[in-house]
């Protein structure tokens, strides 16, 4: 139930700031700002669709994990 | 050419914030399964290692004055190698910037509602961080000078509660595991404690005024956030013991439910949640701060206040997506943090120092930041 709320919240507040944000940022010409807000913007939209939806979303800790797996070793020996 | 911003006092409370972060409830659990009753020596040996890893930093700021860390990295290492080490630095901040939320969000479900959900608990945390960098530093930097007031007092208030409950019995025998559980238990504490502290060099050199009085108060605001770890964790094994310590997800929190003032004050442990979650808002601001203005020096935009909304949506989602569970969260930050850390806060700006010599030092880089 609350996965729909947040749902209809995540594109509702990216409506709103594309409402709200773009036309400055057009009439001033700041294209570059628009390509960085554009970019992170449909980021957070599609991870927000796809965890809410109820797909899973892939973790960025599991890639740290894989990156340092190779120290696991030191590590653990650090731990006894 | 920039203006100064934020006066020294200010970068004394924001380094204590930083340092103070993630540590300060979280770390002792983790020190005393490892130096068991000896993890108070580990926490004196850590904050003593630490003082030299914030002076490099110190030193960095001083040698470019105008340059803030990603640009300092780029001048030093040259600008291909430079980007790259300055996106690694800036990971660290994105990704810690969703981890403290996540803490927030479970410490709250965990301890006190149980019934809520964590995202609800996150959505408002996260929209108040957002607010806070969307306002800009000058503001979020005089709101700190309140918030770290209430929250070492609060601490200090529930210090002197516990105190009665102490017994010395629990720190002896006094290393009984000898001194390399120390220091390893000591690696673990700098990871929390000192080496976030380099996400303040997107405020330093650039955004303060006297630099020598700047590096000064760098280090105070450190040696307050060192002994506030430190009383933390020597009070959690005094109190509670090492086993229960080692065993409990938040032993601080844990230790003020041990403060009893008669049955008029209840739930005392409260002044403890409030004070921590103070902090939590602190780093968590500063980490998104720095993680937005490095996006925008990145790709080198004039406002980095467009980003901040959209990027808060993209925490808010990865907030309760980062961690599965708890047992994952525990190995993470053993497996993963520990040496992630260590790398980001120690060993990129100890090989920038080496670097800046290496290429020449002062002579070469003195008339670089007149352009």
């Amino acid at each position: 139930m609350v996965d729909w709320v947040f749902l209809i919240l995540t594109f509702a507040y990216s409506g709103i700031l594309c409402y709200f944000e773009l036309p400055s940022m057009i009439n001033q010409k700041q294209y570059r700002e628009l390509a960085a807000f554009i970019v992170l913007l449909t980021t957070g939209t599609f991870l927000g669709f796809m965890k809410f939806s109820g797909k899973t979303v892939p973790n960025p800790s599991d890639l740290l994990f894989i990156i340092f797996s190779p120290l696991k070793g030191v590590i653990e020996s650090l731990l006894k | 050419m920039g203006k100064t911003k934020i006066t020294n006092r200010q970068l004394c409370f924001i380094t204590l914030g930083v340092s103070l972060g993630g540590s300060v409830l979280v770390v002792s659990a983790l020190m005393a399964s490892i130096a068991k009753q000896d993890a108070w020596l580990g926490a004196i040996a850590a904050v003593v290692f630490g003082f030299p890893v914030i002076w490099i930093l110190v030193f960095l700021g001083r040698r470019f004055p105008d340059k803030n860390y990603i640009e300092c990295l780029q001048s030093v290492w040259g600008r291909p190698v430079g980007t790259v080490m300055a996106v690694l630095s800036m990971n660290l901040w994105i990704t810690l910037s969703y981890h403290i939320s996540w803490y927030v969000g479970d410490f709250m479900t965990s301890q006190s509602m149980p019934e809520t959900p964590a995202y609800v608990i996150n959505l408002v945390f996260i929209a108040a961080v957002a607010v806070a960098v969307r306002y800009g530093l000058e503001t979020i930097s005089r709101a700190f000078e309140i918030f770290i007031l209430i929250s070492a007092s609060l601490f200090l208030i529930a210090t002197v509660l516990i105190l009665p409950n102490a017994k010395i019995e629990n720190l002896q025998p006094v290393l009984e595991n000898g001194l390399p559980a120390v220091f390893k238990s000591a690696f673990f504490m700098s990871a929390f404690v000192t080496y976030p502290v380099y996400t303040i060099m997107m405020v330093y050199p650039t955004e303060t005024d006297d630099l020598k009085a700047a590096g000064k108060n760098m280090l105070t605001g450190y040696l307050f956030s060192s002994i506030i770890s430190f009383l933390a964790i020597i009070l959690s094994i005094l109190v509670l013991g090492w086993q229960i310590t080692a065993n409990t997800r938040y032993p601080a929190f844990r230790l003020a439910k041990e403060i009893e003032l008669g049955v008029v004050f209840t739930r005392i442990e409260f002044i403890i949640f409030f004070s921590w979650i103070l902090t939590q808002f602190i780093i968590n601001t500063m980490l998104f701060y720095s993680a937005v203005k490095g996006i925008a020096q990145l790709f080198r935009l004039k406002d980095h206040k467009k980003l901040v909304l959209p990027f808060a949506l993209v925490v808010f989602v990865l907030s309760g997506v980062v961690f599965p569970d708890v047992f994952y969260q525990e190995n993470w930050i053993v497996f993963v943090w520990a040496p992630y850390a260590f790398i980001h806060g120690f060993v990129i700006p100890l090989l920038t120092i080496i670097l800046y010599f290496v290429r020449g030092g002062k002579k070469k880089f003195s008339n670089s930041h007149v352009s």
